[in-house]
């Protein structure tokens, strides 16, 4: 790795004073699970990090009846992945967070960096996506609270400013008779980036979807809402064939790229597949079947 | 570069070391410390050869910055047996055969220690999903699960 310098700041304002002295060739660093792989491999060398490791109170995770759970930036998927509040307000995302790579790397990566680092195959931002979730961020000029459908910009862009530093993610409550449901298909190993991450939020009232929200991760920069597939559901009972026709909508309006995970051919296709599957256990976990 | 001061502990022993800010756990504990049972694999947190504990949680040191492991408590394989005694997890591995290069033995063993500190008596697939992130190329990962199931009582030789 090339050499760099490593500031170890011990409150936010330091840390944010820190990134504007040094604008430009300087880079936070939370758990580094990913920066440092990018930071080895030589596609990124900066020549100053500023560690947030010192910085007290950012790794707390607690329900707050307004907001829903406040995840600080600094947890570990780990911790989100065994947190009895997150699996008793939000399981879903416990289930997600434990499909995250493997054990170690969820014991050092955080959510806060894993936003940040805004991989288009990441796990975390399409649940979070679905599920509404807010990303706090504070710099020179205050605190700022960004829907993450406007924090994720582009490959690995966020809306962050310059000496900004996200410190907590907000995950509003589902509604009352919501269900939520994530899957990922890997086409390595367990341990690997998903090809797709698909991740469904149905809101019920008396049988009847009220609102159903599917994000597609993986299929492009950043992950996508299936505007078309979600409308052809909205005030109807879900059916098996419904569902199907969701699936087909959802494929049909995504268009992936071809990389690592496998071509735009087969992406598309598996976007669909896995579509239809999240939302079929979105649908099993109303009915009980 | 300014130097980063940092103290740990490693293995039960309180060390205070002085590192450059770019140093990686893995090496400071191979290079600094002279431990040389955490190996180096794949470098990018896939492999498993260099797992150590960091406050009991496995983590990949290849992954981890010496400068973040200021303050915790880090335990390697030498660290894991006391008084002259194995850990029982080593001993079953040792029993069960449980290892043909060995290379990947040293974090097999503590991704195992913290499953088993984690969750006492895990089904088999609880042992294959917590082990999942650790990788034997001779392939020899049945040994390996009843080794550890042997640990609870699981496996019978």
């Amino acid at each position: 790795m090339r050499r760099f310098e490593l500031l170890m700041p011990t409150s936010l304002d330091e840390a944010s004073r820190l990134l504007r002295e040094r604008e430009g060739d300087v880079k936070l660093i939370a758990g580094g699970a990913s920066l440092l792989i990018l930071m080895k491999s030589g596609v990124y060398q900066p020549s100053c990090l500023v560690s947030l490791q010192r910085i007290p109170g950012l790794a707390d995770v607690h329900f707050d009846p307004g907001e829903g759970l406040r995840i600080g930036a600094l947890t570990t998927h780990r911790v989100i992945e065994r947190s009895p509040v997150v699996r008793e307000r939000l399981p879903v995302l416990s289930e997600m967070a434990r499909m995250v790579a493997n054990v170690r790397i969820r014991n050092t990566g955080t959510i806060g960096g894993n936003l940040c680092q805004a991989d288009s195959h990441a796990d975390p931002p399409p649940l979070l996506l679905a599920l509404g979730a807010r990303v706090r961020a504070k710099g020179g000029k205050g605190t700022r609270t960004i829907p993450l459908e406007e924090f994720l910009l582009d490959y690995y862009q966020t809306a962050l400013q310059p000496d900004e530093v996200v410190t907590e993610v907000a995950v509003p409550p589902l509604p009352a008779g919501s269900t939520a449901a994530y899957l990922r298909h890997t086409v390595r190993s367990a341990e690997d980036f998903p090809c797709i991450g698909a991740a469904a939020v149905v809101e019920w009232q008396d049988g009847i979807c009220r609102q159903v929200r599917l994000v597609l991760g993986g299929v492009a920069a950043v992950p996508q809402r299936a505007r078309q597939a979600e409308a052809l559901a909205r005030g109807r009972s879900l059916t098996e064939p419904l569902i199907g026709q969701m699936a087909e909508a959802a494929a049909e309006e995504v268009e992936p790229i071809s990389d690592f995970y496998g071509s735009a051919w087969y992406k598309k296709r598996m976007a669909g597949v896995f579509a239809r599957r999240v939302l079929l256990v979105a649908w099993a976990q109303r009915t009980g079947r | 570069m300014t130097p980063i001061e940092l103290s740990l502990t490693v293995n039960g022993e309180r060390r205070a070391l002085t590192v450059p800010p770019q140093r990686l756990l893995l090496e400071m504990l191979q290079r600094d410390l002279h431990l040389t049972g955490t190996k180096e694999g794949c470098g990018v947190g896939v492999c498993g050869a260099c797992t150590v504990l960091m406050d009991g949680r496995p983590v990949s040191a290849c992954l981890v910055l010496a400068a973040h492991a200021d303050g915790h408590e880090v335990t390697t394989i030498e660290g894991l047996g006391r008084d002259g005694q194995r850990h029982p997890v080593q001993a079953a591995f040792l029993e069960w055969s449980a290892f043909q290069c060995g290379y990947c033995t040293p974090g097999m063993i503590l991704a195992a220690t913290a499953l088993l500190q984690e969750h006492p008596a895990p089904s088999e697939e609880e042992i294959r999903e917590y082990m999942s992130g650790n990788i034997c190329r001779c392939t020899g990962y049945m040994d390996i699960i009843r080794a550890i199931q042997s640990c609870t009582g699981g496996a019978k030789r």
